[in-house]
């Protein structure tokens, strides 16, 4: 299999059938034109998540139809498409999130890699999903307790405690780029944070556990657009370590954050591209009208 | 222009009507309620000295005091406190965040609004049969306590669960996707951030309980009574003694209930002492009520 760019590398990584997808490093050569000028790995990513034939129904209505698409490892993918067309519920499908609500069910397959674990397999316990996979919510929803509290209580839920739990707070506080605002005050109340704060503090909160995936559901859409840059940094900072999908209604923001960009209409996936490609000529006709704001 | 200031002075006109209607109807429920007041503290004050809150009721009116029936109604309002609060604070949960949405438990929400409709003196009636007859209990603290605790039960369900619901889902969403169980969320999210609310709610209906006279009379409180209950703590062991619980009781509206249908004019006003001092403890109540709501609301605002 001869691969040209990651560009090319990505798209095949989409189109073909997810076994077998594996490559070794020497096959990809570096694009030279990447958007933002940012680094660019030299090897064909890893595979993080395999969706196959994804369907998802809130009672009757079906919310996603027949999705098939990969996840590539240490990368920030964007699902991007108007209100109503199942991005959300889409991601909402990785933490098992939707267990929470009555009359939901899923169909299809979404295995995580390098462990193989069926998300959504009828005998795999959302409460571990949870615990593999984090999420930040598209309204910062800290908790009204103290800004350690919020951190720790994650932590707590897995048992830790003592010099180990304050450690591993101050590394997420860290991680969340929070740290120096919050460390003369982690026993005051969360609320008296901004909202961004607060957005960072619910990243912190996520990333303390440490998770295989992070999922982010319009994590900016309450904040102003200085608290969205920091946001905006901060995730394009995390891929180094962690996979990250970001649901997104802004589309300047998907070309900043993400290395791959989903488009979706209806609860249907219509394109998954390289966000460079996908911004400057996607491939389906759809996409094109959506990005240039013909319709949506 | 004309006809545009014509409607316009109409609807002023309308809306100054009703607004002189609308004062006039709300000073009639508050002058009500103060000249009560004012006359209850003067035929009241004069009453209320140590010896009125330590003697036990007397055939002589100014010997008479309140001894038994205020020591009456705090055992009691323990013993409603001590079953309605976890009773219905776990019913309220349970309704609230386990019970799946059905016809069964669509069911059991409107009984549970209708039993707090009922009429007191019907749970009096139902406490006779049960707990008096059936259980044995006798007209003790513990069947007034009970019957009361019932009573109360469907406001103390539905603080919960209107405490409960104001919780917004971003945060049950927020501590489930860390992974938390439904007994986590519940106990160190929902329970912590809810206990002003169903405190409130439990306040306001004890401060309903503590004035009803109908159920524990029907259930055979005494209207005469000059001893106390044992003392719950004792200098010998085991110490503790609830030998209180099945100790016979009065309580205060009951002992006003009994002076005011006297002849005696002095009674009457002893009546008035009696109510002046379950005012005040029901004011207090109400007090720490809006105290606890106010902190709570400054510490929580979501």
């Amino acid at each position: 299999m001869n691969v040209g760019s990651e560009d090319v590398s990505l798209k095949q990584l989409n189109e073909s059938t997810p076994s077998g997808i594996q490559k070794s490093a020497g096959d990809a050569e570096v694009s030279s034109d990447r958007w933002r000028n940012r680094p660019v790995n030299k090897t064909a990513p890893e595979i993080k998540a395999e969706v196959f034939d994804l369907n998802f129904f809130y009672g009757k209505l079906q919310a996603l139809k027949n999705i098939n698409m990969v996840f590539p490892a240490n990368q920030v993918t964007a699902i991007i498409g108007p209100s109503g067309c199942g991005k959300s519920t889409l991601l909402r499908c990785f933490n098992r999130i939707h267990d929470l609500y009555p009359e939901t069910r899923y169909e299809g397959k979404i295995i995580l890699r390098p462990s193989g674990t069926n998300v959504i397999g009828a005998d795999t316990d959302p409460l571990e999903m949870r615990l593999r996979v984090s999420m930040v919510f598209q309204k910062p929803n800290a908790f009204p307790k103290s800004i350690f509290e919020n951190v720790a209580f994650g932590l707590r839920l897995r048992g830790v405690k003592g010099d180990e739990l304050d450690n591993q707070v101050e590394r997420s506080l860290r991680a969340a780029a929070i740290w120096d605002e919050v460390k003369d005050r982690l026993r005051e109340s969360a609320y008296n944070l901004s909202g961004g704060q607060q957005q960072r503090l619910c990243i912190a909160r996520a990333l303390a556990t440490d998770p295989e995936m992070l999922l982010f559901d319009e994590p900016t859409s309450a904040l102003d657009p200085i608290a969205t840059g920091k946001i905006e940094d901060l995730i394009f900072d995390l891929k180094s370590k962690i996979t990250v999908i970001i649901v997104t209604h802004n589309m300047q923001q998907a070309a900043r954050v993400s290395d791959v960009t989903a488009f979706m209409y209806l609860g249907e996936l219509i394109e998954v591209s390289p966000t460079q490609k996908m911004f400057e000529n996607p491939a389906e006709k759809l996409t094109e009208e959506y990005i240039t704001g013909h319709f949506g | 222009m004309s006809e545009f200031k014509r409607i316009i002075a109409k609807r002023k006109r309308q809306d100054l009507i009703f607004n002189v209607v609308g004062i006039i109807c709300t000073l009639v429920g508050i002058l009500t309620l103060g000249i009560l007041l004012v006359d209850l503290v003067i035929d009241g004050l004069p009453r209320l000295n140590l010896g009125f809150l330590t003697s036990f009721p007397s055939r002589f009116a100014e010997r008479a005091g309140i001894l038994s029936s205020w020591v009456g109604t705090l055992l009691i309002m323990i013993v409603t406190a001590c079953t309605a609060v976890p009773l219905g604070v776990a019913a309220g949960i349970y309704l609230e965040e386990y019970a799946r949405k059905n016809w069964f438990t669509n069911l059991i929400e409107i009984n549970i609004a209708n039993l707090a409709g009922v009429p007191s003196i019907i749970y009096g009636l139902m406490a006779l049969g049960l707990l008096v007859y059936q259980f044995r209990l006798g007209t003790s603290v513990l069947t007034g306590g009970l019957t009361l605790a019932f009573l109360i039960l469907p406001i103390v369900i539905v603080a919960t669960r209107e405490a409960l619901r104001t919780i917004p889902q971003g945060i049950r969403e927020g501590a489930y996707a860390l992974g938390s169980t439904k007994w986590q969320v519940v106990r160190h999210h929902l329970l912590p951030y809810s206990i002003g609310g169903t405190m409130t709610g439990v306040i306001i209906a004890l401060s309903r309980a503590i004035g009803e006279t109908a159920p524990l009379i029907t259930i055979g409180a005494l209207t005469f009574i000059a001893f106390l209950p044992p003392p719950p703590l004792s200098t010998q062991p085991p110490f503790v003694s609830f030998d209180w619980l099945w100790s016979p009781f009065s309580v205060l509206p009951i002992q006003m209930f009994n002076w005011v249908s006297r002849p005696d004019q002095a009674f009457v006003l002893n009546a008035a002492g009696a109510g002046l001092v379950l005012i005040v403890i029901t004011l207090s109540l109400n007090a720490a009520a809006i105290l606890i709501r106010y902190r709570v609301r400054k510490r929580i605002k979501w």
